[in-house]
Parts: C-alpha cells; structure tokens; sequence
C-alpha cells in the first residue's frame, strides 16, 4: 500500500502496480510477511530499517522489511524473530547483491522484484529443508 | 560556275539552320508564368516546412514526455516515500516504533 502523494511520483502506476504484487504473492507464497520502503534515510540505515520494521506491529515477528534509499544508494534487508529463522543472513545478502546489481543499472523496480522473489523463493527453500531435516 | 556555287552553300548551309530550328524556338522555362503572390510564397516557402518541423519535433519528443524520469545512480531523490505492504497507518505506527525492538537479521548492501 503505497503512501504519500506529490513531489512527482517515481514509479508509474504500472509499475506500483507491479512492486504490490510482487510483495503480496511473496507473502502469499512464503508466508512470511514482505514489506518494502522506498524513500530518504534518516538517520542510520540500519536503526531506521529497524524502526520500520518495527513498525509492522504484530506482523513483525514473520516480517522482512527491504529499505531501498535510491538517494543514498543504500539497501538494508532486516527480519524478524521468526522470519530470521527461516531467512538466513546469507540468502538476505545474496538477494540483496542481486538487487543492487539491477538498482546500479538504474533499474529501481526490475530489483525490487527479482529481491523479493529471490527472497521468498530462500525462505520457502529453508522451510522444506526444515521440514524434511526433522 | 555561280549555280554551282550557290548550289554548295545552300546545300552546306540548309541542313544546318534546319537542325537549329529547334534550338532557336522558345523554351518552356524561358516563358515566365504568372505571379504566386506574397501570400502563396510564405505558404509554401515558410508555412509549410515549418509545419513540417513541428510535427517532426512533436512526434520525436512524445515517447520521453510520456515517460517518467528513470531513475539514475548518484542523482538526488525527491520523491516522498513509498511504502509497499507497510501498516495501515505509517505514521501512528512509526511513532512507537523503535529500532532493535524487533530486528533479528538480515543483510545490508550499497550500489
């Protein structure tokens, strides 16, 4: 659900249109709860990322917050308690190399999308390696 | 001796003057025809090539305008945020938000 109106939006409808997608059938299919924030940094990138994450209230826990700050070229990938478990530090880095690579070639939302599947496909990767391990 | 000799110029001199005769008529574009007019010489010399230049100007600019500015690595932002699948509130919900409170992992990167 995208907030915030004016000043020129960045994205063509086409294209929010394509970015909630992508984050609801990665929810949908991982089912953990996918959340992406494209704007400024304030402050560090890392406690802002967090306060954002924090802010998905109850949905936190299986919640993965991508930070994207075209403006300061910085990505912060932060998971929950339970979404931790189920994403590793490794599988969030690599997703995140992966974006970043599109972002340099200045293509914002092709990065968005090819993380969050990149992501959601790692999560439900882990989960049946979980499952068949027990 | 005089029929003879007429007879040799008229013979040399005849074929030549009846090749020329095309040659001495008027040629088409030598005619001068009637005047355009002021009016007619704006249209066609100033009016229509610069129709022509805008309509090439105009088609040549239509398919950046209708595009958004892409997005370009090291150029400042100013668009608001965008927040994707966020709460329903951002701004209540951020106001008690603090960072740590649920973060547990994940990666952070730069381009």
């Amino acid at each position: 659900m995208p907030s915030g109106k004016g000043n020129g939006e960045p994205f063509t409808d086409g294209q929010v249109r394509e970015i909630s997608r992508a984050c609801t059938t990665a929810s949908s299919e991982s089912g953990l709860h996918y959340s992406v924030y494209v704007g400024p940094v304030e402050g560090e990138i890392r406690d802002h990322a967090e306060r954002l994450h924090a802010a998905l209230g109850p949905l936190a826990s299986r919640g993965v917050l991508l930070l994207v700050a075209p403006g300061d070229r910085q990505l912060e990938v932060v998971t929950g308690k339970e979404s931790s478990r189920r994403l590793s530090d490794r599988a969030c880095a690599l997703a995140a190399l992966s974006m970043t690579t599109s972002f340099s070639g200045g293509d914002l939302v092709g990065g968005i999308v090819t993380g969050l599947r990149m992501l959601s496909e790692a999560s439900g990767r882990e989960l049946a390696s979980g499952r068949s391990s027990r | 001796m005089t029929r003879r000799i007429i007879t040799l110029v008229v013979g040399a001199v005849a074929p030549i003057l009846v090749a020329a005769g095309p040659a001495l008529a008027l040629d088409d574009g030598e005619v001068p025809g009637k005047s355009l007019g002021t009016g007619l010489v704006i249209a066609i010399y100033v009016l229509i090539p610069l129709g022509a230049f805008l309509v090439i100007a105009f088609f040549s600019a239509l398919p950046s305008a209708l595009r958004r500015p892409r997005y370009r690595p090291g150029r400042a932002w100013k668009h608001d945020p965008l927040w994707f699948c966020g709460p329903d509130d951002p701004v209540s919900a951020l106001s008690s938000a603090r960072p740590g409170a649920t973060g547990k992992g994940g990666a952070s990167a730069e381009w």
